[in-house]
């Protein structure tokens, strides 16, 4: 094949593992340190997507500014999808909290649907269709998302290391101990899944110029958010970052050569790597209940 | 003989150093106090002796065999047992039930006897039973032995955790903080029972911050400060410590 | 068993024979699906009982109902002979995976299990040998000797038998040491530990012996609906077992997948009136009960009605006297 289309297919992996590795993240975050899965967070994809559509068209406003609204919008909604929802379960345990993220997922997508769906089923793609080629054959527009993906995830590496990050991890480790050193458990909750969402929707609101957003976007990214957790190591977060780039390149070139067959190929790469590696690839897992 | 050996144990949890190269050795029959002011490591070093850790450096040695590696099912198997600082019981079961799940590794008919509820697998079960019934009159509980675990006064509930300890047929049993929180009635007829049961031969080491009970009940105390040891000795000593009374002191003023 | 457990089997099965009689053969239909739903579930509360979430259901289940679509119309093989390979397939395959999985503990067995049931689905609708995405049709029905099982009244019947004898194990099994073990792990997993239960190995035979009946019930269904596709084995089948242990109360393992089954079978009747709005209704229902009777309808029995019952009965059970 051409360069051309290697360096294509190679781009396109590489924006898919951005996303993956942004949603991935906001995940095993809350996965590590709230100890639940919010399988709600596809949906915060979705709507930041459509948030960042909305600011652009609707209100006129430029790209960033857009990008801004989608995270501090979904990261809004998700504190208060924390305290509306996900507080008054905790107690009741790991399987009720759950179910609820899962059925209020349910809702947000359903609802959406219903009210847009005969609207516009699918966004329009380009909302930047001014860029043009830049460098020789990548579109400036997909560099932008490679981008945008590297400088929030580097931000969320410093952000770990502020006190809250580090009240996060502390509480990730042990509640209980951190809650003797003057962690308010409850905070910490609160911010964690709240910057889940907003990571989600910000990763939602960079592809939507790309790639088309979509009303069904949020559960096609919840699974794909799944398997790179699994593959990264439940809990890890560098895991889940080096996961995610392999299982965007992977499916890009799977779905090139091999099409129908590159979801058995992801997953026979992840029970492979399972199987000689429990523990997922590298770095320290976040310590999960129930070991 | 020496029953329980710690050599150079450390425990670490990244940079924390909850245990420090800890050297330890428990005689068969005594009854050991393991001491020191809160967060002293005491309970990470039975969490690293009964393997819900593992020695980040050093061993854990236990009737000659190092278990330092061990999962804590097989530790008990081996006859180490222990109860917890919190008191974990099974809550939604009676007395007796709870004490009952302590036989489990002592009943082996084999699962295919067990499944068919053959005459062996009853029997066993049967022996299980009196046995258990037997531990539960030691213990004082017969009482109370249908209520659900849930349901017991603080008390009873210690009491319990040591039954079903008991229930596991052990031949060393470490016990973490027996008596907080009883009242003084209480206190003297767990003493009572923890000389009975070294008594029926087993060796006892018990962590525990009530002065009285450790000085009066142990044969040799352990004195732990920030992971390490800093003292070992007959009681009257420890009371005489310097650096064990600073230990202490020193942590109150804090 | 205890005898009481023996007295409300018996009474249970004696009552659930004459239905085909009774009710006639729509009611019939549908008592089938409430009681091969009922099973699904009670595979998932068996394996909560040793502190284990599974969202696997459908995966195994689809190993049964394809192996047993694939050995009758591709190779002849008798149906029942199916049954028990299938069986035997989603043990051994089961062992292999979560030998790896039951280690890492709770959370990370449930995202295998979720991953393990969409690959075996996806292997089933993309291979043409399993039929892709049509599946496999044209099943021959179950026969002991010249005797088919095609009429709704023996297809009942073949289901009951299933039920009984997974209930019969199930209760063997509960009673014994084994079953023991799970409760001690399900009641406190360090407890559990050192009283030298291996947990590992308790929870890996209690997950195989779920995956043995799922695969059974994946034959019988088969055998029921005479073709196999990968649409009905969707992950919407283990959310919505789910949701039904919810509904039922998930402390009772025994009667609660069905009760809750059952209630799940008619919500959606109703819903089917409200049309596209059906999902968010159910979703909005799951959320209610998560909120406001996280124990189920079963847990609600338990606080509500079991004291007045003790009350006029005056007779308590042991530890449970007022004082």
């Amino acid at each position: 094949m051409t360069l051309g289309l290697f360096t294509q297919i190679l781009v396109n992996g590489l924006i898919m593992g951005g996303i993956y590795a942004m949603v991935a993240s906001g995940f095993t975050l809350t996965l590590g340190v709230v100890k639940i899965f919010n399988f709600a967070q596809g949906q915060f994809y979705m709507l930041g997507a459509y948030v960042c559509f909305g600011v652009v068209t609707a209100l006129g406003m430029p790209y960033p500014v857009a990008l801004l609204a989608s995270f501090v919008s979904m990261f809004l909604l998700g504190a208060l999808f924390y305290f509306g929802v996900i507080h008054k379960t905790l107690a009741s345990g790991f399987f009720h909290t759950w179910l609820i993220t899962v059925s209020f997922g349910t809702i947000i997508g359903q609802g959406a649907l219903l009210t847009f769906g005969n609207k516009a089923g699918v966004m329009p793609a380009v909302i930047e269709g001014a860029y043009n080629i830049g460098g020789v054959i990548i579109p400036q527009g997909k560099l932008l998302v490679i981008g945008g993906a590297i400088i929030i995830m580097v931000a969320l590496y410093y952000f770990m290391r502020t006190k809250i990050g580090t009240s996060m991890l502390a509480a990730a480790e042990n509640v209980g101990v951190a809650g003797l050193m003057g962690i308010n458990a409850t905070q910490v909750f609160w911010v964690t899944t709240a910057v889940g969402c907003a990571l989600c929707g910000f990763a939602g609101g960079l592809i939507a110029p790309v790639f088309a957003a979509s009303l069904f976007m949020g559960q096609t990214i919840l699974m794909k958010a799944l398997f790179v957790v699994m593959v990264g190591g439940m809990g890890s977060m560098s895991g889940a970052l080096i996961a995610a780039f392999l299982v965007g390149i992977a499916e890009s070139f799977g779905f090139q050569y091999v099409g129908q067959w590159d979801l058995i190929l992801i997953f026979g790469f992840i029970a492979v790597l399972l199987y000689f590696k429990p523990g997922g690839l590298i770095g320290k897992p976040l310590p999960l209940p129930g070991e | 003989m020496t029953l329980l050996e710690c050599r150079n144990v450390s425990k670490n949890f990244g940079k924390l150093q909850a245990v420090a190269n800890v050297d330890l050795s428990v005689e068969k029959g005594e009854i050991r106090g393991l001491i020191g002011p809160n967060g002293a490591g005491k309970t990470t070093l039975f969490d690293v002796i009964t393997g819900f850790y593992r020695p980040s450096t050093g061993q854990v040695i236990y009737q000659d065999g190092d278990i330092s590696k061990l999962e804590p099912h097989k530790i008990s198997q081996k006859g180490l047992a222990r109860t917890f600082q919190q008191t974990f019981l099974f809550g939604f079961s009676s007395v007796f039930d709870n004490v009952l799940a302590g036989f489990h590794m002592r009943c082996r008919a084999g699962s295919l006897q067990e499944f068919s509820h053959s005459r062996h697998a009853c029997m066993l079960d049967k022996q299980a039973r009196d046995e258990a019934m037997e531990i539960i009159n030691f213990m004082g509980l017969a009482p109370v032995q249908f209520m659900w675990a849930m349901g017991l006064t603080h008390g009873y509930q210690r009491m319990l955790g040591v039954a079903v300890a008991l229930a596991t047929g052990p031949t060393m049993l470490l016990l973490d903080e027996p008596v907080t929180g009883m009242n003084p009635t209480e206190k003297t007829q767990m003493m009572g029972l923890i000389r009975k049961i070294r008594d029926r031969g087993i060796t006892v080491m018990l962590v525990e911050h009530d002065m009285k009970t450790v000085m009066d009940i142990c044969d040799k105390i352990t004195v732990l400060n920030y992971g390490r040891k800093i003292a070992e000795g007959l009681p009257d000593e420890i009371k005489q410590n310097k650096e064990v009374i600073e230990a202490y002191l020193g942590r109150e003023g804090e | 068993m205890t005898r009481n457990q023996r007295i409300c089997f018996a009474v249970f099965f004696l009552l659930m024979i004459p239905v085909p009689w009774l009710l006639g053969p729509f009611m019939t239909q549908i008592v089938i699906l409430v009681i091969t739903s009922g099973m699904l579930a009670l595979a998932f509360t068996h394996t909560l009982k040793c502190g284990l979430l599974r969202f696997d259901i459908a995966g195994w289940w689809a190993v049964g109902g394809y192996t047993t679509a694939v050995l009758t119309t591709k190779y002849g093989v008798s149906f029942w002979l199916s049954m028990l390979i299938g069986g035997l397939i989603a043990v051994a395959i089961g062992y292999l995976i979560f030998i790896v999985a039951i280690p890492r503990g709770m959370i990370a067995f449930f995202m295998v299990g979720m991953v393990v049931a969409m690959i075996i689905t996806q292997v089933f609708s993309a291979s043409e040998y399993f039929g892709g995405w049509g599946g496999i049709a044209n099943i021959p029905p179950p026969s002991i000797g010249s005797f088919q099982f095609i009429s709704k009244p023996s297809l009942y019947y073949l289901g009951l038998a299933l039920l009984a004898l997974q209930l019969f194990v199930l209760l063997l099994l509960y009673n014994s040491r084994i079953g023991r073990a799970w409760s001690a792990i399900g009641g406190g997993l360090k407890l559990a530990k050192s009283l030298g239960i291996d947990i590992v190995k308790y929870r890996m035979v209690n997950v195989l012996v779920g995956n043995f009946f799922l695969a059974l019930l994946g034959s019988y269904y088969a055998a029921y609906s005479l073709s196999v596709s990968p649409m009905s084995f969707s992950t919407g089948v283990s959310i919505n077992v789910m949701v039904a242990v919810l509904i039922g109360g998930m402390f009772h393992s025994i009667s609660a997948p069905f009760i809750g089954s059952a209630i799940l079978y008619f919500i959606p009747e109703y819903l089917r009136s409200t049309g596209e709005f059906s999902s968010i209704i159910l979703a909005l229902i799951t959320i209610f009960i998560i909120l406001f009777m996280p124990m189920g309808l079963l847990g609600l029995f338990d606080r509500w009605v079991m004291p007045l019952i003790f009350r006029l009965t005056k007779r308590y059970p042991p530890g449970m006297q007022p004082a």
